[in-house]
């Protein structure tokens, strides 16, 4: 057996010898490279972009912009993740500051970026539109004048009746919380290599998503998506930000009108203004009555979603659906409104939603706790959903681990023993608990096929971005065949030879993929098992597969290795297809029906240190705990759950994009810098809860992400007795909530 | 070549300062004027009544991990070992991390404190200019275009003496401090405090000293109360700048609450 075992990294030898193949390192004979000219301003008509002095340049061979998406021309202009709203370079007008304009493709990178200042554009700048309520408004300013209204992605959820259950309440409480733009930063940027011609066209691509890349290249190459191939490499880190679709279009349009291959990778300044987190604004009202039982939980969330769609729909409605938490609240409202602003597309960002919603209603349990004078942990545990209770979307939740967990994350930060302070250092330790839904419906499609060596090759389009898919995937397979891991080899995403696959993200992988591999398991064993039948005469139920060796039941030890058995049979190869499809969806007026086919659950507990003469916060101790249902590897399950803390002690503490009127202000690690090795916390450790008799993996690539920050801050609050709202938790911050209660005793 | 072309050439050596202003477009020279291979200005010795003479070419790595100066100098390799991170270290040289004169460095005030020298030659010939006249303005040094730091010269430090240095960061423990203070004192053998230094780095465009309330420790036995009357001068008197890292408002905090304990550190416990 395979599964279960904390086998290391299928491919940990070539990300340590430095020959694994990163995109980013990938050259094609004859290729350009490509510079962006992106947009100063935030939000203005475009009179004039001229680049015939660019176009004479020596070494320049092509410059694309607004006008080569004439409607009689070869190529579409609009295309988009989920709306169709993006224009492949901006034409009419730009709607952020660094949204392309033009693109240039010259023989060296240097030529190409030179060449960027000999383009003359004209400019009236209109009125810009940032702030997500002042773009709700009607008098606002449109960032897409056809559409009539800023409004990108409305989720509402409607559940019981609210203001009865406000009316039942002995104290209602409402607060608001804010999470800021923050930036995924994976350490590998985006980068796409494009081969176009009349009736083909093939990219190498960062992407998270390579299906639904396809499908947008081929729409904007006016092409067939069957003639569209996206081959995608194992990625240096995703975290979201190259999930859907990116630069593809843009290079796939540019290799068109240029007759080469093109590359085009970011810079760090460009990754900030192509994805960021969304910048959110939670209000939160809640109804509790005196004994602390929830009867009412009221929701607006007003997301900023820059000039574009993107995720921006899906990220709507996750937030929106988890907002009351996992709790028994028999009288739920969420109204939960994307806008769009004049800001860089915000997409999809490890904890996709979730993050901005339990900020909220995990800071504010705690402080309706300590206004009704219970221990945090008690509440928390006195309102959490059981195990098959009805939750606020009316379907039932199965297999509810909430309370096991936060009981772990209390048990392993010694919540029941008070933390020492002395002096000006004072210690307190925090709780939080997430669920998180997960993509449904969708659907994963894998390949099997074994060929005359004995090899298991395994198809599927689960891209590897360092989260150990390849892995997990390999260890599925084996056991799921009965061959040993070493006969495995998995193939990388490519649209032209791996099946379908709806994306790499909502920790969905080792679920979906894994299912759809098992299914197809099934079918490839079944056909080995009649051929076999044939080759020996014992009936296909006496006969088993273990360890590459094909046996009958009765006679273990004489057999046939499975090459062997295809060459007797004289067989090149055994083929065999599987499907995983979740099933559900929720009323678009109500938000009721099935939100997500499982859910992924976490929580966590955070021991802090507060400098109450800095405000700085030092996490002493930090514990992560996630329900996984079962665990396929237990490395990669703790390297998930710990990785998951340090990913999220950024925007916790520090992360914050700054913005001065639509111009990102701090674009390199310099002035952003994400978490060191240096800042992860002494003591950090974490569980996997499992049941039992449980068959199929859950995913664990977010789990325990989006409970850091509300764990740490009401570490803070129990330790010092102030309360931040706004991410991130900065020492400046915290240091004038000391003041300003200092002021108030 | 610097003479010849003057702001239109840069120096380049260890690129940890140069390079990520290029990359930001904030600095385009014609030149650059590489010193990498220039021989000989990579070395740290150790002159008895002299003191320690490190070359401008030795990386920041090798000053913090070398024996002479943790014997002779041991608050320097101690901050050297908070700068950035150890590729930073290895790469970046101390005559570029001196010359660079960004004011959220680390290094500068404890050389202050130290007394530190630099030895720069130019076409008109060499001169010695003393660490606290070197740092004239955010990227501005006492170098004239046609100069280059070629040495760092580190007096002999008594034995009574006790400093220490204090990097407080507001994001990542590694990147750039919000605040510095470095601190050296003296005490004679009654405990009275002969010299105090105290330099505030990073809360402005250069380092500040106020000598007015460094004065205030001379001849005296330190108390807690002394310390807060210099700390709250120190806050008064500095004028702080506001950045990403935090305001000016949180710098005059800052600066009163590391001074007090960066003071307390060396007039009260020795070591360093």
């Amino acid at each position: 057996m395979n599964v279960g075992r904390a086998i290391p990294y299928v491919d940990a030898l070539e990300r340590v010898d430095g020959s694994i193949g990163f995109t980013i390192n990938l050259e094609v004979p004859g290729m350009l490279h490509a510079r962006v000219l992106r947009s100063p301003s935030p939000h203005a008509r475009l009179l004039k972009v001229d680049t015939s002095r660019a176009e004479h340049l020596p070494g320049v061979v092509a410059v694309l912009t607004g006008v080569d998406f004439r409607p009689a021309s070869d190529m579409e202009l609009l295309y988009g993740g989920m709306n169709g709203d993006q224009p492949v370079v901006a034409r009419d007008k730009v709607r952020y500051v660094g949204e392309p304009i033009a693109v240039i493709a010259a023989e060296t990178p240097e030529t190409a970026e030179r060449a960027l200042s000999f383009i003359d554009v004209e400019y009236e700048d209109l009125i810009p539109v940032f702030d997500p309520y002042e773009a709700d408004t009607e008098d606002s300013s449109l960032v897409h004048d056809e559409y009539d209204t800023n409004v990108c992605s409305y989720f509402k959820l409607r559940h019981g009746n609210v203001e009865a259950g406000f009316a039942e309440a002995d104290r209602v409480f409402e607060h608001r919380f804010y999470s800021p733009a923050a930036q995924q930063f994976p350490l590998e940027p985006h980068v796409t290599i494009a081969s176009v011609d009349a009736s083909s066209a093939t990219l190498w691509s960062s992407t998270q998503a390579p299906y639904p890349v396809r499908e947008s290249v081929a729409k904007v190459l006016k092409l067939p998506e069957d003639k569209v191939r996206i081959i995608v490499p194992p990625l240096g880190g995703g975290y979201g930000a190259k999930n859907f679709v990116k630069l593809e279009p843009m290079v796939a349009a540019t290799a068109r009108k240029a007759g080469r291959p093109v590359r085009l990778a970011l810079s760090t300044e460009e990754e900030f203004v192509t994805v960021t987190k969304h910048p959110a604004v939670v209000t939160i009202k809640t109804g509790v009555k005196a004994d602390g039982t929830l009867t009412a939980r009221k929701v607006d969330i007003h997301w900023s979603g820059g000039a574009y769609a993107d995720t921006t729909p899906p990220v709507a409605r996750g937030g929106g659906v988890t907002a009351t938490g996992p709790y028994r609240v028999p009288h739920a409202w969420v109204d939960s409104r994307a806008m769009y602003t004049n800001l860089p597309q915000a997409g999809s960002f490890r904890g996709l939603a979730v993050n901005q919603v339990v900020w909220a209603y995990e800071s504010q349990m705690d402080i309706i706790a300590d206004a009704l004078g219970m221990d945090p942990l008690e509440f928390r545990l006195h309102n959490l959903i059981d195990e098959g209770e009805e939750w606020v979307t009316g379907e039932r939740m199965d297999d509810s681990h909430y309370k096991e967990l936060i009981r772990e994350v209390a048990d392993k930060i010694g919540w029941d023993k008070p933390s020492r302070s002395e002096g000006h250092l004072k210690r307190g330790k925090g709780l939080s608990v997430t669920l998180k839904s997960t993509i449904t419906p969708s659907t994963s499609r894998a390949s099997l096929k074994v060929d005359a060596t004995g090899t298991l090759w395994v198809l599927a389009s689960s891209v590897e971005m360092g989260q150990g898919v390849k892995t997990v995937l390999s260890q599925m397979a084996a056991d799921a065949v009965g061959v040993p891991l070493e006969q495995v080899r998995i193939v990388d995403p490519d649209t032209s030879v791996t099946p379908y696959d709806m994306t790499t993200s909502s920790s969905r992988s080792t679920f979906s993929s894994g299912g759809a591999i098992r299914n197809a398991a099934d079918s490839l064993k079944a056909q080995l098992l009649e051929l076999a039948s044939e080759i020996t005469e014992h009936d296909p139920t006496d006969i088993e597969i273990v360890d590459g060796f094909i046996s009958s039941k009765n006679s273990p030890g004489k057999g046939l290795l499975i090459g062997e058995l295809l060459q007797k049979s004289d067989r090149d190869e055994l083929f065999a297809e599987g499907t995983l499809e979740t099933q559900g969806g929720l009323d678009p007026e109500t938000g009721q029906g099935k939100a997500s086919d499982h859910w992924h659950q976490g929580a966590g507990a955070a021991e802090v240190e507060v400098d109450t003469e800095t405000g700085r916060v030092a996490i002493l101790r930090y514990h992560a705990a996630s329900y996984v249902s079962r665990v396929i590897n237990p490395t990669n399950v703790r390297l998930q759950n710990e990785g998951n803390v340090v990913y999220g002690l950024g925007p916790a503490l520090f992360e914050e994009i700054i913005f001065d009127q639509g111009r990102v202000v701090n674009s390199n690690l310099d002035s952003y810098p994400i978490p060191s090795l240096e800042d992860v916390p002494k003591h950090l450790s974490s569980s996997a809860l499992e049941r039992p008799d449980a068959e199929m993996p859950y995913g664990v690539g977010e789990n325990t992400l989006p409970s850091v920050a509300p764990a740490i801050a009401n570490a803070v609050f129990w330790a010092t007795g102030v309360r931040i709202h706004d991410l991130p938790i900065t020492p400046e911050k915290v240091l004038r909530a000391l003041r300003a209660k200092k002021e108030q005793n | 070549m610097l003479a010849e072309h003057k702001d239109e050439a840069k120096v380049i050596s260890g690129g940890t300062a140069i390079v990520p202003l290029m990359q930001e477009k904030l600095l385009a020279p014609s030149y650059l004027v590489a010193l990498y291979k220039v021989p000989g200005l990579d070395y740290i010795r150790h002159e008895p009544g002299l003191g320690l003479r490190i070359g401008a070419l030795t990386s920041l790595r090798d000053v913090e991990t070398s024996p002479l100066v943790r014997q002779h100098a041991p608050v320097l390799s101690y901050t050297a070992s908070l700068i950035a991170s150890v590729r930073v270290r290895t790469a970046a040289t101390v005559g570029g991390s001196l010359a660079e004169a960004n004011y959220a460095s680390d290094p500068y005030g404890v050389l202050i404190a130290l007394n530190a020298m630099i030895k720069a030659v130019g076409t008109s010939g060499e001169r010695t200019v003393r660490m606290g006249d070197f740092i004239t303005g955010h990227y501005r040094t006492a170098l004239q275009p046609d100069e280059i730091a070629v040495e760092l010269l580190v007096p002999e430090v008594s034995p009574n003496v006790s400093a220490t240095y204090i990097k407080y960061t507001t994001r990542s423990q590694k990147e750039r401090p919000a605040a510095g203070v470095a601190s050296l004192a003296r005490l004679d053998d009654s405990g009275a405090c002969e010299e105090l230094k105290v330099v505030v780095t990073a809360a402005t465009e250069t380092p500040q000293v106020i000598v007015e309330a460094e004065q205030l420790a001379l001849n005296k036995k330190p108390s807690l109360s002394l310390i807060r009357e210099i700390a709250l001068r120190y806050s008064q008197q500095i004028e702080p700048l506001e950045d990403h890292r935090a305001s000016a408002w949180y710098r005059r905090q800052l600066i009163e609450v590391l001074v007090q304990r960066s003071a307390e550190s060396v007039l009260r416990i020795k070591g360093e």
